[in-house]
């Protein structure tokens, strides 16, 4: 039975499916029709009649070679089988991987957004006026926090699966500190006072927050490869030309010479010229 | 020699010695030849010709020294030996091969990658170096095409920049409107040039050596060989060699010569009726008082019998204005870059 399955597999690889509408329009109205089961009955049939009909080997050898033809034979399909197994094990990592760094991608672009929002709200905050010094100490320590982890982030080089899933849930990790930061923010501006000419509120470090979330992100996203993060640099075209510039061939031209050929003076040609454009006697 | 103790600031602008001469070279960046025309110290001319083609051949067969000594010029590209201009003609001809071409239809070949700087070699040998720093340049360039799509931009440009790295002031001139400068000065420089070129056929007509009317069809001499090597089954190489091997198309001799000498006459015939129908239908063409010349001038117009066939093509037309010479340039190989000579010297 292994060896008709082997045939069949073998027949499935070698053969072509044709629907019957196909082969009306080729004008075929009759197919011969073999099973898979009398193929193999065929060609084992064949093997072991020529191998029976050669004298030279004893029964008991032939045996031997057909059993040994069987075994090398499942060896060989066990080994296409792993093949194949390995072959779609790396598919599956491989689209694994994919979808991981999607979704990693994904997180950047909405944690640059709520960086955009977190900006904005920080600048509207200085325009109506901060909260106290402690509110502020506060706010350096989540900075602090937040600037740490994404040096942490930038420092892990790309890209084995495992280390995508870290990126992934650092980049989760951020965008949740974000979200509370933004939330402190909103409740820290529903509380302040009115804003008094005389009290200017200290929105350095706001804004040294923000330049290196910037910056910061800037460069990851470069590392990243996100395309709108990449500075898109003046294209230098000069190599095009390279193979055709300033390149020294060797040749013997030098000591060749060249056809000449005498032609009739131009004098006359350039009297009439200068005549016509009134620069002549 | 030439004396350059009265160049200008501007060498471009400065065009004459002291001995009279004015300066400038003329170069015709033909499909087929490239040919620099040159002014000597006693006013009269030389021009250097050489084919524009090459082929490559395997550093086996000929050895570096062997091709010096047989006087075959070479150039070593990507560790290939290639032979340059005439020579790659003659030996593409005894091989049975067919030699590569560094322009088609007129232009730059976009097939050919390695054409460059084989031309570039060519030009440099057939220029030589300027007379005197910036020395002017004229080189001749096609006009855009009747009947096909094609583009002199990039071509004129690639090649201004050619020339000027060898040290010139280069300018491009129309190559129809050349011809108009080297033959037509007897008619105070009216009347029409044509000149039956390797890759296309140009045509100028111009008024007191003003253009009027540039254009050009993409025939010529490839278009021959092409098709005879189609029909008669033999290299373009070899059909070209025919074609330049003293055939009169009023008299072929079998059939080879036969299948060139009708190709030249529907030549002939396409171009006169593309001029007459561009004269037809033409807006602000010039209106001429006086019966008009018509100089043919180019490689393609030099086999036997080319100007009485043409005579005889134009006869059966009912050309839109009178004509009063119909002729071939004395020296039609040379007549487009001694043109561009003149327009050189004169700063046209």
């Amino acid at each position: 039975m292994e060896s008709i399955q082997h045939v069949k597999e073998a027949l499935n690889a070698r053969s072509t499916t044709t629907s019957l509408e196909e082969l009306e329009n080729r004008g075929r109205k009759r197919v011969k029709v073999i099973k898979a089961e009398h193929v193999a009955q065929m060609i084992r049939e064949s093997v072991e009649r020529a191998l029976t009909n050669d004298d030279r080997l004893p029964k008991e050898e032939i045996d031997r070679l057909v059993e040994a033809s069987r075994a090398e034979f499942a060896d060989v399909m066990a080994e296409r089988q792993r093949e194949q197994a390995e072959y779609q094990q790396a598919q599956s990592d491989l689209e694994s991987t994919t979808r991981r760094l999607e979704a990693a991608t994904e997180q950047l672009r909405s944690l640059e957004s709520d960086l955009q929002e977190v900006e904005a709200e920080a600048e509207e905050l200085r325009t109506q006026g901060g909260g106290g010094s402690e509110d502020l100490a506060d706010k350096d320590a989540e900075i602090e926090r937040l600037t740490k982890r994404i040096s942490e982030l930038e420092a892990r080089p790309a890209q084995s699966p495992q280390q995508d899933a870290v990126s992934a849930q650092l980049l989760t990790n951020m965008m949740s500190e974000l979200a509370t930061l933004k939330a402190q923010t909103q409740l820290q501006q529903q509380a302040a006072p009115q804003p008094q000419a005389a009290a200017q509120p200290d929105t350095s470090m706001l804004e040294t927050f923000v330049t290196s979330m910037n910056d910061r992100l800037e460069q990851f996203g470069k590392k990243m490869g996100i395309s709108s993060a990449v500075d898109a640099g003046d294209v230098d075209l000069s190599s095009m030309f390279d193979q055709t510039e300033d390149v020294e061939l060797e040749s013997n031209l030098d000591s060749m010479e060249v056809k000449a050929k005498s032609g009739t003076g131009i004098a006359a040609n350039l009297e009439r010229l200068k005549k016509l454009k009134g620069g002549g006697a | 020699m030439t004396d350059e103790t009265n160049m200008a600031d501007n060498p471009a602008e400065m065009t004459e010695t002291t001995a009279g001469l004015c300066l400038g070279k003329g170069l015709d960046l033909g499909t087929a030849n490239i040919a620099a025309a040159i002014q000597q110290d006693d006013g009269s001319i030389t021009v250097n010709v050489e084919r524009n083609a090459f082929l490559d051949i395997g550093d086996d067969v000929y050895s570096k020294k062997m091709l010096t000594n047989a006087k075959v010029p070479y150039v070593v590209h990507d560790g290939k030996l290639v032979v340059i201009g005439e020579a790659a003609f003659e030996l593409a001809n005894v091989f049975g091969k067919n030699t590569r071409r560094p322009m088609a239809d007129g232009l730059i070949s976009a097939n050919e990658r390695d054409a460059l700087p084989m031309m570039r070699m060519i030009i440099s040998k057939v220029l030589g170096e300027p007379a005197a720093p910036g020395e002017n340049c004229y080189f001749c360039v096609p006009a855009e095409s009747l009947d096909v799509e094609n583009d002199v931009i990039y071509h004129t440009g690639r090649f201004e920049a050619e020339v000027s790295k060898l040290g010139y002031t280069a300018k491009s001139i129309n190559e129809a409107h050349a011809v108009v400068f080297s033959e037509l000065a007897e008619s105070d420089f009216t009347g029409i040039g044509l000149s039956f070129g390797g890759g296309m056929a140009n045509a100028c007509i111009a008024y007191k050596s003003i253009p009027c009317v540039s254009f050009s069809v993409a025939r010529g001499g490839d278009w021959i060989d092409q098709n005879v090597a189609r029909v008669r089954g033999i290299k373009h190489s070899k059909a070209t060699f025919i074609k330049e091997s003293g055939v009169d198309i009023r008299d072929p001799q079998g059939e080879d010569q036969a299948a060139v000498a009708i190709y030249y006459r529907n030549l002939i015939q396409y171009v006169l009726k593309n001029v007459k129908d561009r004269f037809e239908r033409g807006q602000n063409m010039p209106t001429f008082s006086e019966p008009i010349d018509i100089a043919c001038a180019g490689g393609t117009s030099m086999v036997g019998g080319f100007i009485e066939v043409f005579r005889e093509e134009f006869a059966k037309i009912d050309f839109p204005m009178p004509v009063g010479r119909i002729f071939r340039a004395e020296d039609a190989l040379t007549a487009v870059a001694r043109g561009c000579l003149v327009a050189a010297a004169i700063g046209e």
